[in-house]
């Protein structure tokens, strides 16, 4: 059942490295049997004002209630594999804070009014025109919305490279960079495609123009991005039809393609998401832009290796497959041989 | 016709004595039951609003799309590594059909520069259930082509037969269409005999006559990929003599349609009757694969739904051509690779 797993659920260690695109049927009733009680309530509310006050109560105690649960029982957010989750997280969770204190004294105000008597003369007070409430509910949001504006600076200033690692275009210097990985990653209806260029070679002088032109002895995979525990990469986001938007919920990290621009992002991978046993805990790359009928379908996966000769592995397995003068993969998939032919 | 089933039971032949050849032909195909009924799910929910629902190529997103989505029912496929199989009896040759490898090579990769997408990231028994899936739809699509296309057909001989008994047109055209069905596999059979034999189920008969000779072809694609010829040159990085060999090949085999190395090719209708542009091989973006031995089985299998014919390499050494003409087309995308002389002529004076 869905409620039972949570929704980060699908990253847990024994989850095979598999997106999952079904709900299985039994959890259809969730969404009807919700619907359901909605409607009957909102029979009863409209009855009177004294159930809609119970209603709105209730409705705010189940949703902190809820919420409660899940952070006490690791369902909240999905874990975090770089310095920046971190910091993301505390963002998340203070303007969390600030807005349930505001949510729950503006219920409580709402449920005062309507189960407080009617004045006896029928009339309620009017606040129209109260200028020391109209101040009062100007300069408290004023404040608060500072003092979120002015926390989150520094970890924008971080995410967006405008510390010390803002050499693309202005400055970069091949010699200097600190980046370990550079990769290109092309947003395409619908699908990524990922191109790497050899970390053991020399860097690219202008790696703005080498996003647009590829090298010869690039690699070129769909959907999955590799790096290694601890690497700086240095990704180039392009687009070649509408906006598109990469998302990797583990690294917090959520950057808009836009057409005809290469967008460079720099990303750390503190944390690998390969088990002591070997498997791999599905990490999600997701398109969070609507771009289309088959938006749905842009899913991909990111693979941190333990360590750099893990990922220089894998990368060097790849370019093998990728100039193959002979058909390998021939022997390994005749139809008694695969998974389906079994059953 | 039940030869099919239906998208939710989908099946390859009836179950029963007749068509107990077709069921080992499908088994070892990969068609089972069970097996389809997975890929068509998974079809349904993946494949559907493009390649539509009978595999016509037409679902609901694809008046959006170019290049169209693949209709598979004529059994044709683009990017296959198999040429046509020559039978010993001298009888019609199998058609080149595509290898199941083929297919998979394709949910695998996606078709760059199109539409089709990598389905790399589902399972893999799905992956395998979509690629026995398509085979089925191309199947299913094939044998209604033919069956409709005999049974219709206004020859002499069927006008012949429906005017002696105009009662009895459609015995006479599923006559016609089995003896069509019957001489496409073998021009020497006894029509008359066979009907005879089989009377009322005439028709079944015809069906899985043809369905036999389908999933022969398509069995004999797995087993008879193109054998590329061993690279000379092995892993040693490409000479330029090797690209200037290249070149030559390219000017004289390929520059009609790649005009420009591509960049100027003009449109041409593919056997669908959608329109494809010979690939701009100046940027390295190839739809059957980036592998050389991907780019090898399309210089010498051509891509014959879209009328590219095979490289002809008759004199001299083929092997060497094969992997020089490989090679060059490998290296025209990197200006920076190139000797400065074949530069100047691909990529012009322009600093790159």
């Amino acid at each position: 059942m869905l409620l039972d797993k949570g929704p980060s659920a699908a990253f847990e260690a024994t989850e095979p490295a598999v997106l999952h695109f079904n709900w299985s049927a039994s959890e259809h009733w969730i969404p009807l049997a919700l619907t359901a009680v909605a409607f009957f309530t909102w029979l009863l509310a409209t009855r009177s004002n004294k159930y809609w006050a119970a209603l709105i109560g209730l409705n705010a105690a189940t949703l902190a209630g809820y919420t409660a649960w899940c952070a006490c029982n690791q369902l909240w957010l999905p874990e975090t594999a770089n310095d920046l989750g971190a910091e993301v997280d505390g963002l998340f969770n203070l303007v969390l804070f600030l807005t349930s204190i505001f949510y729950f004294i503006t219920q409580a105000v709402l449920i005062y009014t309507m189960v407080q008597k009617p004045p006896a003369n029928g009339r309620a007070k009017p606040v129209h025109g109260n200028h020391t409430l109209e101040i009062a509910w100007m300069l408290v949001p004023a404040f608060f919305l500072a003092v979120i504006a002015i926390a989150q600076l520094p970890t924008w200033a971080k995410m967006k490279g405008q510390t010390s690692d803002s050499s693309i275009p202005v400055g970069y210097d091949p010699a200097t960079d600190s980046s370990d990985l550079l990769v290109t990653v092309t947003g395409k209806q619908w699908e990524w495609r990922m191109r790497y260029a050899d970390p053991a070679k020399a860097k690219p002088t202008n790696p703005l123009l080498w996003a647009s032109t590829p090298a010869a002895d690039d690699v070129h995979v769909v959907n999955e991005l590799h790096a290694w525990q601890g690497a700086k990469v240095r990704l180039m986001l392009r687009t070649t039809d509408v906006i598109h938007s990469f998302f990797m919920p583990q690294f917090r990290f959520k950057q808009d393609m836009l057409p005809g621009k290469t967008i460079p992002a720099l990303l750390r991978t503190d944390k690998t998401n390969i088990n002591s046993d070997g498997t791999e805990r599905c990490w999600e790359i997701a398109c969070a832009e609507l771009c289309g009928g088959n938006h749905y379908r842009m899913r991909g996966k990111v693979v941190v290796h333990a360590t750099r000769e893990d990922f220089m592995r894998w990368l060097s397995e790849t370019k093998t497959k990728q100039t193959a003068r002979k058909d390998s993969l021939a022997a390994a998939t005749k139809p008694s041989d695969t998974p389906a032919g079994k059953e | 016709m039940g030869q099919f089933g239906t998208p939710a039971k989908p099946r390859v032949g009836n179950e029963g004595s007749a068509a107990a050849a077709i069921g080992k032909l499908s088994a070892s195909l990969n068609l089972a039951p069970a097996v389809l009924e997975r890929g068509s799910k998974q079809y349904r929910r993946l494949c559907l609003h493009c390649h539509g629902l009978g595999g016509e190529g037409a679902g609901a997103t694809s008046g959006w799309l170019n290049p169209l989505p693949r209709d598979f029912r004529q059994g044709e496929f683009k990017f296959i590594s198999t040429a046509e199989h020559k039978l010993e009896t001298g009888n019609q040759p199998l058609k080149a059909r595509p290898r199941r490898v083929d297919i998979l090579r394709t949910l695998h990769q996606g078709l760059d520069g199109t539409s089709m997408p990598s389905f790399a990231l589902l399972a893999e028994e799905d992956i395998q259930a979509l690629a026995s899936y398509t085979l089925h739809l191309s199947i299913r699509g094939e044998v209604e082509y033919w069956a409709l296309y005999y049974a219709l057909r206004q020859d002499a001989e069927t006008i012949k037969a429906i005017e002696k008994d105009p009662k009895k047109e459609a015995q006479a055209r599923t006559a016609r269409f089995l003896a069509g069905a019957l001489e496409w596999e073998d021009p020497e059979a006894d029509v008359e005999d066979f009907v005879a034999k089989t009377k009322d189920k005439l028709l079944t008969a015809g069906m899985e006559k043809l369905l036999d000779r389908l999933l022969r072809e398509y069995a004999a694609a797995d087993n008879n990929p193109i054998q590329p010829m061993a690279d000379p040159y092995g892993d040693a990085p490409t000479t330029s003599q090797s690209l200037a060999n290249g070149l030559k090949i390219f000017q004289v085999q390929c520059v009609n349609c790649h005009a420009g190395y591509g960049r100027q090719s003009a449109l041409r209708f593919d056997n669908w009757g959608g329109v494809v542009r010979p690939a701009n091989l100046t940027t390295p973006v190839y739809k059957g694969g980036r592998r050389p031995v991907d780019l090898y089985y399309r210089i010498f299998r051509g891509i014959p739904p879209c009328g590219m014919p095979k490289a002809n390499l008759q004199d001299g050494d083929p092997a060497r051509q094969a992997w020089d003409l490989v090679r060059f087309l490998l290296a025209i995308p990197y200006p920076e690779t190139l000797p400065p002389e074949i530069r100047q002529q691909i990529h012009g004076g322009a600093k790159q």
